[in-house]
């Protein structure tokens, strides 16, 4: 090859950056179609509830039209309890939960497939209001489309007599095409499992297996409350105890809007931060600041593992490594020489620690993007049972302004004693 | 959602399907040829089919110049899905098949470029395509493979999860996979993908069995029998027993069987139809291989051989 040819290719190389893994996420529906701010979801929040406000009111509007006992529209519209934006969002959390205790306790579904249900039902409603389509209806279907998409079928009348009451296989069925068409078909679903698996691996690989001799964690002390800085050593167990307990966090963090903010490596580290800190901000340390300097200085060919004790910074959030060179004495160097090696090394160095400062820096955001994912996760607020039934009632009468129709004839004729019929929230 | 179906024309059927009708038809702004899937529903008493499912929820999610492009997907009237994909107006079995053309070294090189790009692209999507065979890889007017049929992909397994072993055409079926194994990686891919590099040099299929029992025959004469020597634990799986032992062939069998084959093209196909899948290699070690950058130099895609006709 010549000279001409190898710049050619060293060009060309610097032309296609390697492609990662995040790149890759950023390729994928879930982050094209289904990843937003706050703001973003907010708006479509809004939206889907005005949309769903209008199509009760419609509906109404043309029962009252059709009906024969002549009911004005004008009258009846104020019976009509409209869902407002937050009700909306209890409902669909409430469902979430539902679905989520059906399908884990009741179906036994695999994780995957609860997920993916989860994750279906919620993005049909940034789509559909509940005032539209009852959630209790499209879970089911929810559960079943998951089911299929992610090679667990079950059969429909299967699912129908698990779900029991009125659910049916045409019910399932029958709004499949609807629920395909939310989520503008696309289906393929990341969730925070594969991700926590995969830091199992490497929190080993790294806080065992790389620092044989242990980590240097700053702990609190209980009595002074003094942040002190010490060896300690991880091993398997506390590893996977945190995995187990992170896991469980990963089944919590299906609700709410933490799927919708944060990538599932994010939430799966936020999820072992939570449940065991100081393992998981030693992983980070070593992985993203630490062991980015020892890996140079192994290039160099030393390894300084003690001065890790040296260390006087006492911030988590500021893991520096201290690490000097020896500075290389030769005697037989020329002045000369010996200025060029100085000013060399000194370029050298200040590119370091340029890197280093990256390094913290990149950390230091990752742990305040972990730190939010943890507040979101917390921030799921779900309805009280006692709400959770007014809004399901408002809901019933919102889809079927028929009954609401019916119920406001018959408290006409004998003083509303009727009044009481039950919506049975099953769950 | 029925605005989409007018920015489309269809305009001839060309093939039917148990759950889809092909048309061909055009883009209506740009007059651009396209082709049609559509997918019959309600009429199945389990909803949406399967493979459809699969085919949708995969191509939305791979963009690549050797895979398919899924343009739009679209509810018709009748409350039917409609994919609608680019036109692709041949597939590499076809030229296989056509005995007026000629395949030059170069050629079989730039075909297995593109393939192995493009099963790649779904490997690092932790998406396992199933059903590689020279049938599904369409070609597009300017020559590029492009990976279609859907149909049978799905998401790498989780740990633990069981993966029907009954994918895949069987000539291009990976030996785990005639053993019944439940648990196997993109590695069937590869399998597959070197299966129709040997018929490209070959100009006939590797391994045509008949039955499934026949085609553990075709492939071990051809490649000798996998045993706990080379293919540590391969006698735990479910229907590995009474096999007739065959031994692998020799450098030199192999350099016989593929007489145009150069030393580098011959140590590639011994890497994608290792038996034991742990030992073979996958597509980013394939691309990597000298094959692909000593001479001849693939031939560029409008330069491949065209259909005959």
């Amino acid at each position: 090859m010549t000279k001409k040819e190898q710049q050619k290719e060293k060009g060309d190389k610097e032309k296609k950056p390697v492609t990662t893994v995040d790149d890759l996420y950023r390729h994928s529906t879930q982050y094209r179609l289904w990843s937003f701010t706050e703001n973003q979801l907010k708006e479509r929040r809004t939206k889907v509830n005005v949309q769903g406000k209008r199509r009760a009111l419609k509906k109404l509007k043309v029962f009252c039209e059709r009906d024969d006992n002549d009911h004005k529209f004008e009258t009846s519209r104020d019976l009509l309890q409209l869902v407002s934006e937050d009700e909306e969002l209890l409902e669909v959390n409430y469902y979430v939960d539902v679905l989520q205790k059906l399908s884990s306790q009741v179906l036994k579904l695999p994780s995957q497939v609860r997920a993916t249900a989860v994750a279906f039902l919620k993005r049909f409603y940034l789509v559909h209001s509940v005032m539209e389509h009852h959630p209790k209806k499209v879970l089911a279907t929810c559960l079943f489309l998951a089911a299929k998409s992610e090679n667990c079928f079950m059969a429909p009348k299967t699912l129908a007599e698990y779900l029991g009451s009125k659910t049916t296989p045409e019910s399932i069925l029958e709004l499949e095409f609807t629920l395909v068409q939310a989520l503008s078909f696309t289906m393929l679903c990341h969730h925070p499992y594969r991700a926590l698996h995969g830091f199992l691996f490497d929190f080993q690989g790294i806080l065992i297996h790389r620092h044989p001799n242990g980590v240097v964690v700053t702990r609190k002390d209980e009595s002074t409350g003094e942040k002190k800085k010490l060896r300690i050593k991880i091993n398997k167990d506390r590893i996977m105890k945190g995995y187990v307990a992170a896991r469980e966090w990963a089944d919590v963090s299906l609700k709410g809007d933490t799927a919708f903010l944060f990538t599932p490596p994010q939430i799966a580290l936020a999820c072992f931060l939570k449940v065991d800190e100081e393992m998981t901000v030693a992983y980070l340390t070593y992985k993203f600041v630490k062991d980015q300097h020892k890996d140079r200085q192994e290039e160099g060919g030393k390894e300084e593992e003690e001065e890790e004790e040296e260390e006087d910074s006492d911030d988590e959030d500021n893991p520096e490594t201290k690490f000097d060179n020896d500075e290389e004495k030769d005697e037989n160097k020329t002045e000369e020489e010996k200025q060029k090696a100085k000013e060399v090394e000194k370029e050298k160095e200040l590119e370091k620690e340029l890197e280093k400062e990256q390094h913290i820096q990149f950390y230091k955001k990752m742990i305040k993007t972990l730190r939010s994912c943890i507040r979101t996760m917390d921030s799921v607020r779900g309805p009280t049972l006692d709400e959770a039934k007014t809004i399901d009632k408002k809901v019933h009468y919102c889809i079927n302004p028929d009954k609401l129709l019916k119920r406001k004839r018959q408290e006409g004729a004998d003083g509303g004693q009727h009044d009481a019929k039950k919506i049975k929230l099953e769950g | 959602m029925s605005d989409i179906a007018a920015n489309y024309t269809k305009e001839k059927k060309v093939g039917e399907g148990t759950y889809a009708v092909v048309y061909l038809g055009k883009q209506v702004k740009t007059k651009k040829l396209i082709a049609v899937k559509e997918i019959k529903t309600g009429m199945f008493k389990d909803g949406l089919d399967m493979s459809a499912i699969r085919e949708v929820k995969y191509l939305l999610e791979l963009r690549h110049e050797n895979i398919i492009s899924l343009l739009d997907v679209y509810s018709s009237e009748n409350g039917n899905l409609n994919l609608v994909l680019e036109f692709l107006p041949c597939d590499l079995e076809v030229l296989i098949k056509d005995k007026n053309i000629v395949f030059q070294q170069a050629d079989v090189k730039s075909w297995m470029l593109m393939i192995l790009r493009g099963v790649h692209h779904c490997h690092r999507n932790y998406i396992l395509h199933r059903d590689l065979k020279p049938n599904n890889l369409l070609i597009s007017p300017t020559g590029e493979i492009k990976i279609a049929d859907f149909g049978l992909a799905r998401s790498l397994g989780s740990p633990g999860e069981n993966l029907t072993a009954n994918v895949v055409t069987i000539w291009y079926r990976a030996p785990e996979l005639l053993f019944g194994s439940r648990h196997y990686t993109s590695s069937v891919d590869v399998w597959s993908v070197g299966i129709i590099f040997a018929e490209l040099m070959l100009r006939t299929p590797y391994l045509p069995g008949t039955s499934d029992a026949e085609q553990l025959e075709v492939t071990f004469r051809a490649l000798g029998t996998p045993t706990e020597k080379n293919w540590p634990n391969v006698s735990k799986l479910p229907w590995y027993n009474s096999l007739k032992i065959y031994p692998p062939p020799t450098r030199n069998e192999l350099k016989n069987r593929f007489i145009a084959a150069s030393g580098s093209a011959l140590d590639l196909m011994i890497s994608l139809t290792q038996l034991d899948p742990a030992k073979r290699c996958s597509c980013e070690e394939a691309l990597q291989t000298v094959y692909f950058t000593e001479f001849p130099r693939p031939t560029k895609p409008k330069d491949l051989p065209k259909k005959s006709s």
